[in-house]
């Protein structure tokens, strides 16, 4: 009998402990502010243009990781509003989280846009939160900018990050994915894609381009590229993702915008004779014609 | 009789279980002296070591308390150290299988392996065994204690040999007899006015201004020779170009040695004032006052301390040391002239506004994520307008209490964003061009309040024209 209770005493000891130690994140932001809630503005909000430009955003790397992003945006407007809005949307497939962000003056950037409608005030903006509980996922950063009623719009970056448990960075592109992930592609006839350079940089191979779905809107999807060397060895990498309005402007269609794509990949991935470089949009289209790079073996 | 064998062998237990926990306590710093013993000393790892020693007998007494038994508690307490003070690289082993574990999960597990081990100790181990494994605790980490000190012999005999000096430069001898006193400040990486102009937008013509108010000659558009501080250090201390960016940094180092300079001064009846920012510039015996700060990141007290449970609390007080390091320079500066009315020469070799970017114009504490930001020039710009208000602040207490005395004010390059951004896809046409501005450096005299000529002149030219001045020398300009 005493055996009995003395194992459910440990049983009962462990199920607090494992509650405990599950709740333990929860608990300690009851006292921490994490400046974001799960948000609810569209996306394809339509407005007006957003001009904007991020300074820097740094992980501040504490007990509690904290993100800070500095930066200024505005929309033109004739009317300056003390209650600006500005907001930081960070969007993912499944989930996006909004940000306030505080205003603050920035002179300069009034004197750069002399030829604009720019709000004398409340230029500048600086944001500041906790990744910790966000989902783990990639994220795509938008600016929602409020001026008055009359001037507000919403931006996509194209700026791209991944938060992964206590780690916040951005996706530069030339990441290394499994092989596996594209296991279920297929050819996809509306795939477009064209490579405008490959070069060697600093010891790196240097691929920029664009490519899109027709009749896809092109910021919700990520670039990926499959590459073959001569002796047939395959392998996968991510891609940044690259602001293209002359793509949108020459297929006459926004929505193309953010087809550009952008990665900086190790000299392994290739070998010297014709490697094959296929284009991936997410990780089920792929293109159906592949682009050729002769490399020489020269690192020039 | 009985009894005082029993009082005996408790004091006995007592004596080894306190060795047993200080041994713990205290080898984590003196592995790192031992290993870094050429340019450790045993009084860098003192203050640690006597607060992780005094950690160890208030966990000792404590668990003492809880236990009732020496032997044992000095066993948790042997364990509770070495958790706490490898706290991080324990933390990396588990996030590395588990990386949704945060640091609260982390600690949160090690106190519940403590109590777990505490009531295994309490209740399941016989004294006798306590008493054997805290000995062999004591044995093993004074062994690791010698073996490690044993192999720090050869480094400890390599640091107290002499040093060859080379000596064979002629020193000239001046002609003042009452000397008035000779301050030279280089601020490291104060861009010029050129070279804020390009590549921050800033105008710094006020604090020129300022300047010329108190009686300074300023030259805006002086350069240096290259955009390394160990070329241009070196050779403004030897008055000479004996030094070049193609040497290596250890040849280059030799230069500040006993420099010319220095001697210059100390023989024409100077005492020397050096002020050593970061630990640059030696502080030998021929110097009499001096002042030296050390990167607190490359303390042996930080490797420690990284290490342990409090880490995460390091980065904050990182930022405030280097901040107040850097106050305590600008004190020391302002103070430097009442150390004695007339004959003394002030050396101030100062890395700032130099990285690691700490603070705003305000001397507000920035992100320290910021402290190597080239990407956004405000950041740099920020800490070099507070070090102009320092700067002036400074100059403004000399001027007041030693009218009389010479000021040279200098940086060794500027601003060197391009450099930086060299490798992150930024492109410069002319590399040449840049360099020039890159080499624009502030350069500013107070020459007891009178009008002297250094207009374009290098920092090693500015130089020779004060010393020829002041002492009558003949210092030729070097091209």
């Amino acid at each position: 009998m005493q055996k009995i209770s003395n194992k459910l005493f440990y049983f009962v000891l462990l199920i607090i402990w494992i509650l405990l130690l599950f709740l333990l994140t929860p608990m300690i932001f009851l006292f921490v502010d994490e400046n974001k809630t799960v948000s609810k503005i569209p996306i394809d909000l339509t407005g007006d243009t957003v001009y904007y430009a991020i300074d820097y955003w740094l992980n501040y790397d504490n007990i509690f990781p904290m993100i800070t992003i500095d930066g200024w945006t505005f929309v033109e407007t004739e009317k300056d509003n003390i209650n600006k809005i500005v907001k930081l949307i960070f969007v993912s497939d499944d989930t996006s989280y909004e940000i306030d962000a505080d205003t603050h003056n920035r002179q300069g950037v009034i004197r750069v846009y002399a030829d604009k409608n720019v709000p004398k005030e409340r230029l500048g903006f600086s944001s500041k939160f906790s990744p910790l509980r966000m989902k783990n996922d990639d994220y795509t950063l938008y600016f929602y900018v409020f001026e008055n009623e009359n001037n507000f719009g919403i931006i996509n970056t194209g700026r791209v990050f991944r938060k992964y448990y206590r780690n916040f960075t951005e996706i530069k592109g030339g990441e290394k994915v499994k092989s596996e992930e594209f296991a279920k592609s297929s050819v996809n006839g509306s795939l477009l894609y064209r490579v405008d350079w490959t070069k060697i940089k600093d010891g790196k191979l240097e691929i920029y381009g664009w490519a899109f779905l027709e009749n896809d809107e092109s910021s919700v999807h990520n670039v990926y590229l499959e590459i073959r060397k001569p002796d047939g060895d395959i392998s996968f990498y991510s891609t940044r993702k690259m602001f293209r309005e002359g793509v949108g402007e020459h297929f006459s269609d926004d929505r193309y915008n953010y087809s550009g794509f952008y990665a900086l990949l190790p000299m392994e991935v290739i070998d010297q004779g014709d490697n094959l470089i296929t284009i991936f949009i997410g990780t089920d289209n792929r293109a159906g014609t592949a682009y050729t790079y002769y490399w020489d073996g020269s690192l020039r | 009789m009985q009894k005082e064998k029993v009082n005996h062998l408790k004091i006995k237990d007592v004596f080894i279980s306190i060795l047993s926990v200080i041994s713990v306590a205290i080898y984590p710093g003196l592995f790192l002296l031992f290993n870094n013993i050429e340019e450790a000393y045993l009084v860098d790892i003192l203050p640690i070591s006597g607060l992780f020693i005094l950690i160890s007998i208030c966990v000792l007494l404590i668990t003492f308390l809880l236990i009732k038994e020496i032997n044992k508690a000095s066993i948790l307490t042997s364990l509770i150290l070495i958790l706490m003070l490898n706290f991080a690289l324990i933390e990396k082993v588990i996030i590395k299988v588990l990386p949704m574990l945060y640091y609260w999960h982390i600690l949160f597990i090690i106190l519940t392996i403590i109590i777990g081990v505490a009531h295994l100790f309490k209740t399941k181990f016989s004294s006798e065994i306590a008493k054997n494994i805290r000995f062999i605790i004591l044995v093993v980490f004074t062994g690791l204690m010698i073996i490690n000190g044993v192999g720090a012999i050869p480094g400890i005999i390599e640091k107290n040999a002499d040093v060859n000096i080379d000596n064979d430069l002629v020193i000239q001898k001046g002609s003042v007899k009452n000397n008035p006193n000779v301050y030279f400040f280089l601020f490291d990486e104060y861009g010029g006015h050129e070279n804020l102009l390009r590549y921050t937008g800033y105008d710094n013509s006020p604090f020129y201004d300022a300047l010329e108010a108190l009686g300074f000659n300023v030259s805006k558009n002086s350069r240096n020779y290259t955009a390394d501080t160990y070329t241009e250090l070196p050779n403004l201390l030897n008055l000479g170009q004996k030094y070049s960016t193609n040497m290596s940094r250890e040849v280059k180092m030799q230069g500040f040695l006993n420099p010319v300079l220095f001697r210059l001064f100390n023989e024409n009846g100077f005492q020397l004032n050096i002020i050593s920012d970061y630990g640059h510039i030696p502080i030998d015996s021929s110097v009499d006052y001096s002042f030296k700060t050390e990167m607190y990141e490359d303390t042996l007290e930080n490797f420690l301390l990284k290490n342990t449970v409090y880490y995460p609390l390091l980065l904050d007080q990182y930022k405030n040391t280097r901040i107040l390091e850097v106050e305590s320079i600008f004190q020391y500066l302002s103070d430097s002239c009442k150390i004695q009315p007339e004959n003394l020469f002030t050396f101030a070799y100062v890395e700032f506004p130099h990285l690691p970017w700490v603070v705003d114009e305000f001397g507000n504490n920035l992100p320290l994520s910021e402290k190597q930001n080239w990407e956004n020039s405000d950041t740099y710009l920020g800490q070099l307008k507070f070090s102009s208000k320092k700067i002036l602040e400074v100059v403004e207490i000399i001027i007041e209490n030693d009218p009389e005395a010479i000021i040279v004010i200098q940086s060794d390059h500027g601003y060197r964003q391009p450099i930086y951004l060299k490798n992150l896809s930024e492109n410069y046409d002319d590399w040449d061009l840049e360099m020039n501005y890159i080499r624009n450096i502030l350069n500013v005299v107070y020459y007891k309040g009178e009008k002297i000529d250094i207009e374009s002149l290098s920092g090693l030219n500015t130089l020779f024209v004060v010393l020829n001045e002041y002492f009558g020398m003949n210092f030729e300009f070097v091209k």
